[in-house]
């Protein structure tokens, strides 16, 4: 079974270098971004990719318009869309879940965390 | 010029203005304004008095305008910021030097920012309020520095536990593939094999040799047989000899008493005597030739029996022993080999643990980078807040509306991304904490 591919989205290349080593070593194929708008293109352009980790908080467009923005396309209606981010209010957490986001992620994440919950809403990896 | 030299000449510029427009303007002024008085009424020559004290207003505020004009001109365009710099470096000198020049007359605000408010306190103030913008930018700039430093502090810690993890899985691929767990069960199972042939080789002819022994030894009796056999002829040979050799001596006898007629066969019984003689002496011979024979027979098989196999047999107890000791080894070598790797793999698990680890911990950056970002914004809207009092303090024709530091504050709570960064901003207001921020994870 060929590697699956997630998108990781953050305005941090801290926080892309962290997700990066934490996932390249799990296997997964990762693609990467900078911003809201760089993302949305990247998954317009890309043949395939089976999951999506974004940041809340990113220049002018945030998480969860991303969010928003990628389920109206064919290949993310429903893939994994997971929230990284520092916020942890209910009331965008439920913004976010309205969006079509799949969870909630308080940065810091542990690295065992993360590869838990990918592979929870990431079956078979 | 200077920065230093044209604060000392702005210095003295503002003394002058601060002398003309106090103490000159109070005193020469009034006696000036006397004469003037009596210019204007002569030349007037109405009967409307302007007064004295009228004149002296107009005069001071006219020397207060000229001197003000002077002071801008050598402020530059940035007069706006020069000046309350000055009027610090001036005021606070001139209050401790000489209290009466605070008590010159209050002017009415003139409105416009930068300029020097009646109230030489509110000035003051002014000039550390306007000083706060620089501290504000200060604190901005050295913030954005930590930001960046730690932004690639942090990059540079990734890359390298990068590099440190991609050396051990190398590493480790390297070991797996040159000691993968079936090679060498394979490497020990042919080798095993191997030697235990050998062994078996070695057994058989051992056996072999054995049997050769024990066939050399029934050889050894059947030669020991037959050469006494051989032994037991000769004898009869010479029991023959002796007969033979008895009747030719009686034969002999029996010719001579035969007289003449018995003298041919006196003749043919001494021959058959030499004859036994000879017959004699051959199987003597042959007894001596059979048991040297013998002996010699004998000795070479003791040698071979008793000498040879023990050798041999030594020699190949040492060889099987040399290849048990060799098996042995290889099998405790190929053990310590597979002991190696276990611990290899344990190590490198203990290295790439708190690799991972660290590779989630780095995120602190990420944190910290918004939690200063915050403070920044925060000092910028401070900054803001500031000017706009120092508006207030300068403008002395109305009250200017500014947004209040508690709205502002609120705005900077409704900034926050962290439940701790509220948490803080309610224990800094004397509140409580009240978040728990919610699970760290959570599937919806």
């Amino acid at each position: 079974m060929s590697a699956k591919t997630i998108m990781l989205v953050d305005d941090s290349p801290t926080m892309l270098m962290s997700l990066e080593g934490i996932l390249s070593k799990a296997g997964y194929g990762l693609m990467k971004a900078t911003s809201g708008e760089a993302a949305l293109e990247t998954a317009k352009g890309a043949k395939k990719i089976d999951m999506v980790i974004t940041d809340l908080y990113m220049g002018k467009m945030n998480g969860i318009q991303l969010i928003k923005a990628l389920r109206q396309l064919q290949n993310f209606r429903f893939a994994p869309i997971l929230m990284l981010t520092t916020e942890s209010q209910q009331d965008k957490r439920a913004e976010a879940k309205a969006s079509g986001a799949t969870g909630w992620l308080v940065k810091p994440v542990q690295p065992t965390d993360l590869l838990q919950v990918v592979r929870q809403v990431l079956p078979g990896t | 010029m200077s920065m230093i030299a044209s604060h000392r000449l702005q210095r003295l510029r503002y003394l002058w203005f601060a002398t003309a427009t106090t103490v000159g303007c109070g005193i020469t002024t009034a006696a000036l304004g006397s004469v003037v008085e009596r210019v204007l009424t002569g030349y007037a020559g109405t009967g409307v008095g302007l007064g004295p004290g009228l004149v002296t207003v107009i005069l001071l505020v006219s020397a207060f305008a000229l001197g003000r004009s002077w002071l801008m001109g050598a402020a530059g365009s940035d007069g706006k910021s020069v000046l309350p710099a000055i009027g610090l470096a001036v005021i606070a000198p001139a209050a401790g030097e000489d209290e009466s020049r605070n008590e010159r007359p209050c002017e009415e605000g003139t409105g416009a920012c930068g300029t020097p408010p009646c109230d030489q306190r509110a000035a003051l103030v002014v000039t550390e309020l306007q000083a706060y913008h620089f501290f504000t930018n200060l604190l901005r700039s050295q913030t954005q520095d930590i930001i960046e430093t730690t932004e690639a502090a942090a990059t540079s810690i990734v890359t390298a536990l990068q590099q440190v993890d991609r050396a051990i899985s190398d590493m480790m691929g390297f070991l797996e593939q040159s000691s993968a767990n079936d090679r060498v069960a394979e490497i020990v199972d042919r080798t095993e094999q191997e030697m235990h042939l050998n062994r078996k080789m070695l057994q058989e002819f051992m056996d072999q040799r054995a049997r050769d022994a024990t066939d050399a030894v029934v050889r050894q009796e059947e030669i020991r047989e037959a050469t006494d056999h051989l032994v037991g002829m000769v004898r009869h040979v010479r029991e023959i000899a002796s007969a033979t050799n008895m009747l030719a001596l009686n034969a002999t006898i029996e010719a001579a008493r035969a007289g003449d007629a018995g003298r041919g066969f006196l003749v043919v019984a001494s021959e058959v005597k030499a004859l036994s003689r000879q017959s004699d002496q051959t199987a003597r011979d042959l007894h001596s030739g059979i048991e040297r024979l013998q002996a010699t027979i004998a000795n070479s098989l003791e040698t071979i029996i008793h000498q040879h196999v023990d050798e041999e047999s030594k020699s190949l107890t040492l060889v099987t022993k040399t290849i048990t000791d060799l098996t042995d080894n290889l099998e405790k070598l190929i053990s310590h080999q597979r002991d190696v790797l276990t611990k290899v793999q344990h190590e490198s698990e203990a290295i790439a643990r708190p690799i991972m680890e660290l590779m989630g911990s780095i995120q602190f950056q990420d944190i910290t980078r918004q939690q200063l970002q915050h403070l920044s914004t925060a000092s910028m809207l401070v900054d803001d807040h500031v000017e706009a009092m120092c508006r207030v303090l300068e403008d002395t024709s109305s009250v200017p509306e500014i947004i209040p530091l508690q709205t502002l504050m609120e705005d900077v709570f409704n900034r926050y991304v962290m439940a701790s960064q509220r948490d803080s901003h309610r224990e800094a207001g004397g509140q409580t904490a009240m978040e728990d921020g919610g699970p760290k994870i959570e599937l919806f």
